[in-house]
C-alpha cells in the first residue's frame, strides 16, 4: 500500500493532500447547503455526512502516510518542506511563499487535528442529526480544519497567520451556528472581539520580526518570515526578544484564552458541543501554545518573556480552576477546566519544557474531547438539559457515556496510569527541577483542584441519587453508535496516550521528548541519582494529592450533596465571588467597554467623527472635490472651436518646454 | 530581405487583411446572413492572429526588415490588440443586431483598423508609423458614427475626425521636421545621429518636430489638454466601438509611443521630464475629476479611461533605455486596464440594452436580476479602483512601484490621491446595483447573449486569475524585453 502511493504520488502531494481534502469537503458541503432549500437537505443528509466525515479521514490517512515515511528516515533529520506550492508575492525584500513544512512538531499536531478531528465528525453525525442546517454545519467544521491544518503545517509565520484568522472566522461561524438566538450570536462576536485584541498584538510582533530579519540581511529566498530562516537568523533577535515574545505572546493569549484575554471561551460554549469539543477543547484553543513552541528559539532568548508566560500560565491554570469549582453548567465546568489545563500548557513553556506543552496538548486533546463529547452525549440523552444540579444518578441509564466519562476525568485529575498522569506530572516536575518553586506549588494546588471539580462534577451528574422527575428519566437514552464509537476510541487514546511520554525514570523512553528534540531546545538535563529520587518522591505526591481530591469530590457529591451549600453559606462572600466569576465580566464592562462605549459616542461619534471627519474631511472634501469636478467638467462644452483651443495651448506649453 | 521570413512574421495581420476584404465582398454578395458569417470570419481570423503571434512570441525572433521591427515586445503589443478586437467583435454581434445594423462593413473597418494597429506596432521608421496612425484612425472615425440616423452619432464621428485630423497635422509637421534636420526616418539610425543632431546648429528645430510628434501621440491616448474629443466620442459610437478606441486604439498608441519615445527621452533632456510630468499629473486630475459627475457609465468611463492614460505617463518622465522597470509596468498596466474596460464596457452594453445611453440608473437592482453580471461588474470596477486582488491593484503596483524606484515620487502621491478620488466613482455604480430597486420598465429579464457573457467571463477570470497570480503575467511582460 505505502510502495504504491511512494511509487505514484510525491511526498509533497501528499502533504498537500492533507489540507486539500478537508477543503474539497467544506466545499462540496457548501454547494450542497447553497444549493437546497430546507426541505430538500434530508435528501442530502447521506452525502453530507458522508464527504463531512469522509474527507477529515482522508486527510487523516494522508497525515499517517507522511507519519510513516518519516519515521523511516533512520538516523538523519526527519524533515522535509513542500517548497513553495507557489510564490504569492514576491518583490525586492518581501517573498510571500506558500508553502507547506512537516517536522516533529508539526506532524504531532497535524496526527492529533486530523484524527481527533475525524472522530468529532463522526460524532456530529449523530449529534447534528435533528439539525435543519446540517450541510451548513459539517461546511464549516470541514473549513475550520482545512484552516487549522494550515496553522499547523504552514511554513512561514504568514501562512500561519491566514490559518490563525481562518480558525477564528470558523469559531465565531460555529459559535454562533444557531444565530438566531441573539445571546448566541453576542457569544460568537465576543470571541471574535477578544481574539481581534491579540491579533493586533500578533500582527505588531510580526512586522518587528520582518523589521528584524530585513535589518540583519537574512536569506531573503523564501521570506523574511519562513520559520527555517527565522531559526537560522535567530541570533539577530537578541535585542528585541523581549517585546517580540510577549507581542507574540499577547496573540497567543487571545487564541488560547489566556488572562486577560480568557473570557471569550466560557461564552463560546453557545456552540454545538462537537464544536466545543473540536474547537474549544482540542485544536484551536491550543495554537498559542504550537505558536509559542514553534517560535521557541525567540523565546529562549529573552528570560523575561519566559517567566512572563510562565507566570501568566500558572495563574490561568489555578484562576480558572476555582471558577470550575462553582461553575453549574456542565460545559461551562469543562470550559474553565480547557483555560485552566492551557494555563499549565503555558507554564511548561515558560519553565522551558516545550515538548512537555506538547505533550500535554496531545494528551489534552485526548481527554478534552472525551469529556466534551461525553457531556453532548448526556445533553443529548436529557434533550437540551445543561445545569449539573438537575441531573444525578446517569450511569443507570447511559452506562458507557458514563463509564467513559469517567476516564476522562481520570485523566483529567492526573490519576495514574491515565495520559493525564504522565503529561501533567512531566510540567510540574519542570516546574519543579528548574527551580521555579513558587510556580511549581501553584500548579500543584490547582491540580488539587482540578481532580475536585471535575469528579464533583462526575458525583453529581452519573452518580447518587437523580433529581430529574420520573417523566424525564424515562425519556433518558443511551446516545446512537455513531456517537459511542468516537468515545470508545478517545477512552483508549486517554488512558494509552501517555505511553509516549513515560519519563525515564520509569522506565518509559520519552517517546515524544525525543521526537521533538531537534526543534525544541532539551533544557533539563536528568543529571544524577538525587535529581531521579527528587523526580519519584514528586510523582508520588502529586499522584496521591490528585487522588485524595478526587475521591473527596466523589464522595461529597455523591452522599453528601448538602454539605457543599452549607459550605458555600459559610464561605458567603468568598463562594460568590468566585461562583460569580470573579466579576471579570462586569469589571471588563465597567473598566474598558462602557468608558470606551461612552467615551466612543460622546467624544469619537459626536465630536470627532460628525464634526471633524464627516463635516471638515469627508463632506468637506467631498464637496470641495464635487466643486473641482463641476469645474473639471465645464471644460467639456461640445464646442469644437474650444476643444481645439485647448490643443492649441497644450501645444504651445509642450514645444515651449522641449523646443526652447 | 528574406521576403519569406517577412511573410511568415506578418502573416498574422495578412490573415486579417484577407479576413477584412473577404467580408467586404461577402457584404455585397449576400443578402441574408451575412451578418453571422462576417462576425465568425473576423472573429475566425482575430483569433488565428492571436494564436499566430503567441507563437511568433515562443519562437522569440527578433529582425529588423525594412520599415519594421520585429521582436517579442512587438508580438505581445500584437496579442493585445488581438484580444481587445476579438472583445469588440464579440460584444457587436449581439450589439448591431437588436438595432438591425449588421452591416458587414462594420467588421471590415474593424479588422482594417486593427491591421493598421498592428503595422503601428511594429514599425520602426516614422513614416509607417504614420501611416499605421492614419489607417487605424480613418477606420475608426468611420465607426464612431457608425449609428448614422443619430445625432450623437454624428457628431461624435464628426469631432472626431476633425479634432484627429487636426492632431496628424501636427503629427506629420513634426515628422517632417525631423526629417529635415537628420535625414532619416528610421528609428535606429536617428538614435544613431542623435548626439551629432544635438550638438549641430538644427537642434532646436529637432526638438520642435519631437515636441509636434508627443502632441499627436498625446492625442490619441487622450492626454489633457488633447482630451476634449473623448468623451463626446466615446458617448456617441456604439458602445462596442467605445471599448475598441478605449482598449485597442489606446494600447497601440502607447506601445507605439514607448517604442518611439526611449531613443528620444535621452536627448530631450530636462524638457521631456517636465512636460510628461505635467501632461500625466493634468490627465489624471481632469480625468478623475469630470468622471465624478458623469452619470451617464459611457461618458463616466471615457473619463476614466482618460485618468488611466494619466496613470500609465507616470512612468514616462522618467523613461530611459535603463528603466525596464517602467517600460513592464506600463505594459503591465496596459494588459491589466485592457481587460477591465472590456468587461466593463460589456456590462454597459448590456445594462443599455436598446437603448441609447446607459446611464447609472440603468443599472440599478442588478444584482437582483443579473447576479452574476453585478458580481463581474464589481469586480470590474474595484479593479479598476485598483483593490486587491484584481489585477488592477498589481497593475498600479508595478507602474507606481516603477517610477518610485526612478524618483517620480510627487507623481505617484499625486497618482494615489487621484485615485482615491476615483473610488467615488468607482463605486457608485456597484451601491446602485446592490442596494437600489430596480426601475420600472426594465424588470424582464432580458438574458445577456451568449458572446456578451463570454467577454464576461474572459474578462473576469482573467482579473481575478492574474491578480492572485500576477507573476504569470509580469513574467510574460518581463520577457518581453524592451
Amino acid at each position: 500500500m505505502l510502495n504504491f502511493i511512494y511509487q505514484h504520488f510525491s511526498i509533497q502531494t501528499v502533504a498537500w493532500l492533507i489540507v486539500a481534502f478537508p477543503l474539497v469537503g467544506s466545499i462540496i458541503n457548501w454547494l450542497i447547503a447553497a444549493a437546497t432549500s430546507k426541505k430538500e437537505t434530508e435528501a442530502f443528509r447521506g452525502l453530507t455526512a458522508f464527504v463531512g466525515v469522509g474527507f477529515p479521514l482522508l486527510a487523516f490517512l494522508a497525515v499517517g502516510i507522511c507519519y510513516l515515511t518519516l519515521i523511516g528516515f533512520d538516523g538523519v533529520d526527519p524533515k522535509f518542506v513542500t517548497g513553495p506550492l507557489f510564490q504569492w508575492a514576491a518583490g525586492p525584500g518581501l517573498t510571500i511563499d506558500i508553502g507547506l513544512n512537516l517536522d516533529q512538531l508539526s506532524l504531532v499536531m497535524a496526527l492529533v487535528v486530523t484524527g481527533v478531528g475525524t472522530l468529532i465528525h463522526l460524532y456530529s453525525v449523530g449529534y447534528m442529526s435533528h439539525e435543519p442546517a446540517y450541510a451548513r454545519y459539517f461546511a464549516e467544521l470541514n473549513l475550520f480544519l482545512f484552516f487549522m491544518l494550515i496553522l499547523v503545517l504552514a511554513d512561514n509565520l504568514l501562512l500561519m497567520f491566514v490559518g490563525w484568522e481562518g480558525v477564528g472566522l470558523c469559531s465565531y461561524m460555529l459559535i454562533g451556528f444557531w444565530f438566531e438566538d441573539i445571546a448566541k450570536a453576542t457569544a460568537g462576536s465576543k470571541a471574535f472581539i477578544v481574539n481581534r485584541i491579540g491579533d493586533a498584538a500578533f500582527l505588531l510582533g510580526m512586522f518587528l520580526i520582518y523589521g528584524v530579519m530585513a535589518a540583519a540581511q537574512a536569506d531573503p529566498a523564501h521570506g523574511y518570515l519562513n520559520f527555517a530562516t527565522m531559526a537560522s537568523n535567530s541570533a539577530a533577535f537578541a535585542p528585541v526578544a523581549t517585546i517580540v515574545a510577549l507581542l507574540l505572546f499577547v496573540g497567543a493569549c487571545g487564541k488560547s484564552a489566556q488572562i486577560p484575554l480568557y473570557v471569550w471561551l466560557p461564552d463560546a460554549m453557545a456552540g454545538p458541543t462537537p464544536v466545543s469539543a473540536l474547537i474549544h477543547a482540542a485544536t484551536m484553543v491550543t495554537a498559542g501554545v504550537y505558536m509559542v513552541v514553534r517560535l521557541n528559539f525567540i523565546y529562549v532568548l529573552s528570560p523575561t518573556a519566559m517567566e512572563v508566560v510562565a507566570t501568566v500560565g500558572a495563574a490561568t491554570a489555578i484562576f480558572a480552576a476555582t471558577m470550575g469549582i462553582t461553575a453549574t453548567d456542565i460545559k461551562k465546568v469543562l470550559a474553565y477546566s480547557t483555560v485552566s489545563q492551557l494555563g499549565y500548557m503555558f507554564l511548561a513553556c515558560g519553565v522551558g519544557a516545550f515538548s512537555g506543552a506538547i505533550f500535554h496538548l496531545v494528551t489534552h486533546a485526548f481527554f478534552k474531547a472525551l469529556l466534551f463529547l461525553g457531556s453532548g452525549s448526556v445533553i443529548h440523552a436529557l434533550h437540551g438539559e445543561q445545569d449539573i444540579r438537575k441531573m444525578g444518578g446517569l450511569k443507570h441509564k447511559i452506562p458507557l457515556t458514563c463509564w467513559t466519562f469517567v476516564i476522562g476525568s481520570c485523566a483529567l485529575a492526573g490519576i495514574i496510569p491515565t495520559a493525564g498522569f504522565f503529561s501533567k506530572d512531566a510540567i510540574l516536575w519542570h516546574a519543579y527541577s528548574s527551580g521555579h518553586i513558587g510556580l511549581w506549588l501553584v500548579g500543584f494546588v490547582a491540580a488539587g483542584m482540578t481532580a475536585f471539580y471535575i469528579f464533583r462534577l462526575v458525583g453529581l451528574v452519573f452518580f447518587g441519587q437523580t433529581t430529574l422527575s420520573t417523566d424525564q428519566w424515562k425519556k433518558v437514552h443511551e446516545s446512537p453508535v455513531s456517537m459511542l464509537i468516537p468515545l470508545l476510541l478517545l477512552a483508549g487514546l486517554s488512558i494509552g496516550g501517555g505511553l509516549f511520554g513515560v519519563p525515564e525514570v520509569m522506565g518509559g523512553g520519552d517517546i515524544l521528548g525525543h521526537w521533538l528534540s531537534s526543534i525544541v531546545p532539551q533544557v533539563i538535563s536528568h543529571g544524577g541519582e538525587e535529581m531521579h529520587s527528587q523526580e519519584i518522591v514528586l510523582m508520588v505526591i502529586t499522584s496521591l494529592w490528585g487522588l485524595h481530591f478526587t475521591v473527596l469530590g466523589w464522595v461529597i457529591y455523591t452522599q453528601k450533596r448538602a454539605w457543599p451549600i452549607k459550605m458555600a453559606e459559610k464561605l458567603g462572600a468568598m463562594y460568590r465571588l468566585i461562583a460569580n466569576r470573579y466579576y471579570i465580566d462586569e469589571i471588563y464592562d465597567a473598566l474598558i467597554v462602557r468608558p470606551l462605549v461612552s467615551f466612543s459616542r460622546a467624544f469619537l461619534w459626536k465630536g470627532v467623527d460628525d464634526v471633524a471627519i464627516d463635516g471638515l474631511v469627508v463632506y468637506g472634501t467631498a464637496r470641495s472635490i464635487g466643486v473641482f469636478g463641476r469645474l473639471a467638467s465645464l471644460l467639456q462644452t461640445g464646442v469644437l472651436q474650444q476643444y481645439l483651443l485647448y490643443f492649441l495651448i497644450g501645444a504651445v506649453i509642450i514645444v515651449g518646454y522641449i523646443a526652447l | 530581405m528574406n521576403w519569406f521570413q517577412f511573410l511568415g512574421l506578418t502573416l498574422p495581420w495578412l490573415i486579417v487583411l484577407g479576413a477584412s476584404l473577404t467580408v467586404l465582398f461577402l457584404g455585397t454578395l449576400m443578402k441574408r446572413g451575412a451578418h453571422a458569417v462576417s462576425m465568425a470570419i473576423s472573429l475566425l481570423s482575430l483569433v488565428a492572429a492571436l494564436f499566430l503571434s503567441w507563437q511568433h512570441w515562443v519562437a522569440d525572433v527578433t529582425v529588423s526588415m525594412g520599415m519594421m521591427s520585429f521582436g517579442r515586445m512587438t508580438f505581445l503589443g500584437w496579442m493585445v490588440i488581438a484580444i481587445a478586437s476579438i472583445f469588440t467583435v464579440l460584444l457587436s454581434h449581439d450589439y448591431l443586431a437588436r438595432r438591425k445594423l449588421g452591416h458587414p462593413e462594420y467588421y471590415s473597418l474593424i479588422l482594417l483598423s486593427t491591421v493598421g494597429m498592428a503595422s503601428l506596432i511594429a514599425g520602426s521608421h516614422l513614416m509607417l508609423i504614420f501611416l499605421g496612425i492614419e489607417v487605424m484612425s480613418i477606420a475608426v472615425y468611420a465607426l464612431a458614427g457608425f449609428l448614422r440616423h443619430r445625432l450623437s452619432g454624428n457628431e461624435a464621428a464628426l469631432k472626431y475626425f476633425l479634432t484627429g485630423a487636426f492632431a496628424s497635422a501636427f503629427l506629420l509637421l513634426g515628422i517632417a521636421f525631423i526629417f529635415g534636420t537628420t535625414k532619416t526616418m528610421d528609428l535606429t539610425v536617428l538614435a544613431e545621429q542623435l548626439p551629432t543632431v544635438l550638438s549641430g546648429d538644427m537642434a532646436s528645430w529637432f526638438l520642435f518636430g519631437v515636441a509636434m510628434v508627443l502632441i499627436g501621440f498625446a492625442f490619441k491616448i487622450a492626454a489633457v489638454p488633447f482630451h476634449a474629443w473623448a468623451p463626446d466620442a466615446y458617448d456617441g459610437a456604439p458602445t462596442p466601438i467605445t471599448q475598441f478606441m478605449a482598449t485597442a486604439v489606446k494600447a497601440a498608441a502607447f506601445f507605439a509611443l514607448l517604442r518611439v519615445a526611449s531613443p528620444l527621452v535621452v536627448a530631450v533632456g530636462p524638457g521631456w521630464a517636465k512636460t510628461l510630468w505635467l501632461l500625466s499629473a493634468a490627465t489624471m486630475i481632469i480625468g478623475n475629476l469630470a468622471a465624478l459627475m458623469q452619470d451617464n457609465l459611457k461618458r463616466m468611463l471615457a473619463y476614466s479611461s482618460i485618468a488611466h492614460a494619466g496613470y500609465a505617463l507616470v512612468a514616462f518622465p522618467t523613461l530611459s533605455t535603463q528603466t525596464p522597470e517602467l517600460v513592464h509596468g506600463v505594459i503591465f498596466y496596459l494588459i491589466a486596464y485592457t481587460f477591465m474596460t472590456a468587461g466593463s464596457f460589456a456590462i454597459v452594453a448590456f445594462a443599455q440594452g436598446q437603448g441609447e445611453s446607459a446611464d447609472v440608473s440603468h443599472v440599478a437592482g442588478l444584482a437582483k436580476r443579473h447576479p452574476w453580471m453585478a458580481a463581474s461588474f464589481t469586480i470590474f470596477l474595484l479593479s479598476l479602483t485598483g483593490f486587491p486582488p484584481t489585477l488592477g491593484f498589481f497593475g498600479k503596483y508595478f507602474l507606481f512601484s516603477g517610477a518610485i524606484k526612478n524618483g517620480s515620487i510627487g507623481l505617484v502621491v499625486l497618482a494615489l490621491l487621484s485615485s482615491a478620488v476615483s473610488a467615488y466613482y468607482y463605486l457608485r455604480p456597484i451601491v446602485v446595483m446592490y442596494f437600489h430597486e430596480s426601475r420600472e420598465g426594465v424588470l424582464e429579464r432580458t438574458s445577456p447573449a451568449t458572446s456578451l457573457v463570454a467577454v464576461v467571463t474572459i474578462a473576469f477570470l482573467a482579473i481575478l486569475y492574474f491578480g492572485i497570480f500576477p507573476s504569470d503575467l509580469l513574467a510574460i511582460v518581463q520577457r518581453s524585453g524592451m
